[in-house]
């Protein structure tokens, strides 16, 4: 549900590379140089600590449906190892009274649900929320792509989802959101929040990242902040004896051991972010013992993953798709059996279960532990504290804005309650039976009908709660916790940075030069070509912009 | 009965095109043409001293070129071909059957070519079943023009015949009986009466072909961007994409644009005179 969900080494994946933690901004008098609001300085980028933000967010009200039986440690989602018997009714009135409809425009990595009129999973929803929720669902591979024009074009819908990961390759947007989307401070700031229970009950580390130009602009999805996790077809490699890597050296070994063309088989997916954390390069920045800001592309750690995917890549042991488009469709490939290890967002385990439940019973991917290219002590990256982001169209009228914040109040209700269990799974009976141990198992219209469209408006408290899926929750719930304990100390912690927008257009260039280098297509040694490069286009600005958000709050 | 033509063509295409003015912009969409600041030709100086923008304009070229030499006849050759058969309902079904791809998306034609010649297409497998080292044609760069080539001509060929087809329709019969009369053979015959007779429509879409030397597509090398990277694939159409459109950059991509226009226009300028020069009327003349 959380992360950046799909392909493996798609410029999507650059982005995260580039660093979760550069994803946003608040305005204000730390570090200002974009005012004018008119043609906008293409370089500037602010930060402001989330104490002094504290004014803008709303005051954290606990909602507590149920409670979890396998504690999250160190900032890792607490798991839910059973459905509830009774669930709670978290919000009791409908939310938009004027029942007119609400345009939303989300992404989606899986096949198209039935539209509106066509799909009672909608019907029984709205009719809770009181009003029709047209979605616009745009392939979530691509969505960044499309999501700069329609900025551009100033169209866009009352709810908008913008993925963070995708705010890192636009330039200017925090000029969009100015022009664009509502001012949510009004609405929600303090004491106000009371009046949206669900969105109350949101942590307020999440509620920071909400902020721009020094005004609560959007609604967080508050995320686990991992970006990626190796995932693997244990139900295939049991049959030939595989164990997880752990290490470099099993990587190769597994390369080896499961390729094979002639049964149109490939050991690897996109595995490059993951391989490049096992070298140990950080997620974005990096401080060095003298005080130097280096970013994760010029580390001599990440010029040794880049020379080890490529030898991935050389050895054969990648699956062609996934040579010869680096966007390609992975999920397919993956739940197919035609490669067996890759990385994936989070949310893509849980999403892949789902889609094989009816398809491939003996379906069973597993995460590997997080490990170090060398067997020693790995680190994992670490992110914000919210990951994606719904804004509310500006200029619509407190009363309709009300309105809108109820819907997201509504998909803000955490596991345990109706709305949520409605939103999840749709209705029970019609949509999902219940099983012996209390959890939903979807019918055959559910899974037709039942898509992740409420659930990327707003957010919930994260939570680890499929146990439909037999061992999902103990095993993510390992993974994570065991993830969290190695989590790399984010430099920025605490302090929302909105990165200079020059920054963004570096990406495009490098990550052709990157993929270029892992296929072969050029030497190690134009790493060093286009780390230059993309210093000099911008990169060292970004290092010195950086640099003073770390000398101004003293760290 | 002009007036409508005229207007839409105001409305929709000249007055659109004082958009441009923004590639003299730091442009941002959400201040407006009006608001946004002017920085005279910075967005030029940056262009021309990136290299990838060379990159780009090298590789759209030489794609142009290779295109001239190996697509451009083969839809004479077609029309040719097709117009020497005799039979009326197989001509029809060859001309179906060329037609067809055109209609195709460009993601339909890629997939296609990937299914077949691809690292896990037809060719790769039975290769690799019948014990031999797999290759992989979609992948490799230095002959990723080649195969775009190929590609369009699979595509449009048969298309572009249309035209040629069209054209061959008009010679008078006579010539060929009377020709055929004084003891010409075939070939004589396709010398000088039809070759001859195709010759206007050939200099016309060549000089037209020759203003688009620019725009060799955009999809065609998006959707395969990734298979060979963007050092082969980029050309200029997806260069503005990427760094204007996507990243928001709408001055610089416009500046890309005009300068795409300008080196059109000059183009199409050259060729007409060297038409005029051969004795062909070219797409305008000065009368």
């Amino acid at each position: 549900m959380t992360g950046p969900v799909g392909g493996g080494t798609s410029r999507r994946t650059f982005i995260s590379l580039l660093g979760a933690g550069a994803a946003v901004t608040a305005g204000g008098a730390t570090l200002t140089g974009c005012s004018d609001g008119k043609s906008g300085s293409s370089t500037s980028g602010r930060a402001e600590t989330e104490d002094k933000l504290s004014g803008l967010l709303p005051k954290y009200i606990a909602y507590e449906s149920v409670k979890p039986d396998l504690p999250g440690e160190n900032g890792a989602a607490p798991g839910f190892t059973k459905y509830p018997a009774e669930l709670k009714r978290a919000v009791p009135d409908k939310a938009v009274t004027s029942g007119k409809e609400v345009s939303a425009m989300t992404p989606l990595w899986s096949p198209m649900p039935p539209g509106l009129g066509n799909n009672s999973y909608y019907d029984v929803n709205n009719e809770r929320i009181g009003a029709p929720v047209r979605f616009n669902i745009l392939n979530g591979n691509d969505y960044g792509d499309k999501l700069g024009p329609i900025l551009a074009a100033g169209n866009v819908p009352e709810l908008l989802c913008v993925p963070g990961w995708n705010i890192a390759g636009l330039t200017r947007f925090g000029q969009a959101v100015d022009k664009l989307f509502e001012d949510l401070t009004p609405y929600l700031a303090g004491d106000k929040a009371s009046a949206y229970p669900m969105l109350a009950n949101l942590p307020t580390r999440a509620w920071a990242y909400g902020v721009w130009n020094n005004q609560l602009k959007a609604v967080p999805f508050p995320s686990d902040g991992f970006p990626w996790m190796l995932m693997y077809r244990k139900d295939i490699c049991d049959q030939f004896g595989a164990e997880p890597p752990k290490n470099g050296d099993d990587l190769l070994a597994l390369g080896k051991q499961l390729t094979d063309a002639k049964a149109n088989r490939w050991a690897f997916g996109g595995v490059s972010d993951e391989v490049i954390r096992a070298f140990g390069a950080p997620s974005g920045w990096r401080k060095e013992s003298d005080g130097k800001l280096v970013h994760k592309i010029e580390t001599p750690e990440f010029e040794e993953a880049v020379a080890f995917i490529r030898k991935l890549f050389q050895t054969g042991y990648v699956h062609p798709e996934v040579v010869g488009n680096a966007g390609a469709d992975q999920n397919a490939l993956f739940e197919g059996g035609k490669l067996v290890i890759r990385q994936n967002g989070l949310g893509g385990w849980q999403e892949s279960l789902q889609r094989q439940a009816t398809i491939n019973p003996k379906y069973n991917p597993q995460p590997v532990m997080p490990f170090a290219h060398d067997g020693g002590t790995p680190i994992t990256w670490g992110g914000d504290p919210a990951g994606i982001f719904t804004f509310v169209k500006k200029g619509l009228g407190e009363a309709r804005v009300k309105e809108l914040l109820g819907v997201l109040n509504y998909t803000a209700a955490p596991f345990g309650t109706e709305e949520n269990q409605l939103y999840m799974y749709g209705k029970e009976g019609t949509h999902y039976t219940k099983q012996p141990s209390g959890a939903p198992k979807l019918t055959a219209l559910g899974q037709k009908e039942v898509s992740q469209t409420y659930i990327f408006l707003g957010g919930r408290p994260t939570a680890i709660t499929q146990s439909e899926y037999p061992g999902y929750v103990q095993s993510m719930s390992e993974w994570q916790n065991a993830a969290a304990k190695v989590q790399e100390k984010n430099l920025f912690d605490g302090i929302r940075v909105e990165q200079p927008a020059k920054m963004a257009a570096l990406n495009q260039p490098f990550d052709d030069a990157l993929q270029d280098i892992f296929r072969g297509r050029k030497p190690v040694s134009e790493l060093k070509t286009a780390v230059k490069a993309w210093q000099t286009n911008g990169g060292n600005e970004g290092r010195d912009f950086y640099a003073k958000v770390l000398s101004d709050n003293g760290r | 009965m002009v007036l409508p033509v005229v207007v839409l063509l105001g409305v929709f295409h000249y007055f659109p095109t004082l958009g441009n003015v923004i590639a003299f912009q730091d442009y941002s969409p959400y201040a407006g043409i009006r608001d946004s600041e002017f920085i005279g030709l910075a967005n030029f100086s940056r262009m021309f001293a990136e290299p990838a923008f060379w990159t780009a304009v090298l590789n759209t070229l030489s794609i142009t070129a290779v295109q001239l030499v190996f697509f451009f006849p083969i839809p004479i050759a077609l029309a040719l071909l097709l117009n020497s058969v005799l039979s009326v309902r197989l001509r029809t079904l060859i001309q179906g059957v060329v037609y067809l791809p055109h209609f195709f998306s460009w993601v339909l034609v890629v997939s296609l070519f990937q299914q077949m010649i691809g690292g896990a297409g037809l060719l790769a497998q039975s290769l690799r079943a019948n014990g031999y080292e797999a290759i992989d044609l979609m992948t490799k760069p230095h002959t990723f023009i080649l195969l775009v080539t190929a590609q369009s001509i699979w595509k449009d060929a048969g298309w572009g015949m249309i035209v040629f087809l069209a054209a061959l329709s008009t010679i008078n019969p006579a010539l060929y009986e009377a020709a055929a009369a004084d003891g010409a053979n075939r070939r004589r015959r396709l010398w000088h009466i039809t070759l001859p007779g195709l010759r206007p429509v050939i200099v016309l879409l060549l000089i037209l072909r020759l203003g688009d030397a620019l725009t060799v597509g955009f999809e065609q090398f998006i959707l395969q961007r990734s298979a060979v990277g963007g050092n082969a694939a980029e050309v200029l159409d997806t260069y503005v994409y990427y760094q204007g459109l996507l990243v928001g950059d709408f001055g610089y991509g416009a500046a890309a644009g005009l300068f795409k226009g300008v080196v059109g226009l000059v183009l199409v300028l050259v060729a007409n005179r060297f038409a005029h020069l051969v004795g062909e009327q070219g797409v305008y003349s000065r009368s």
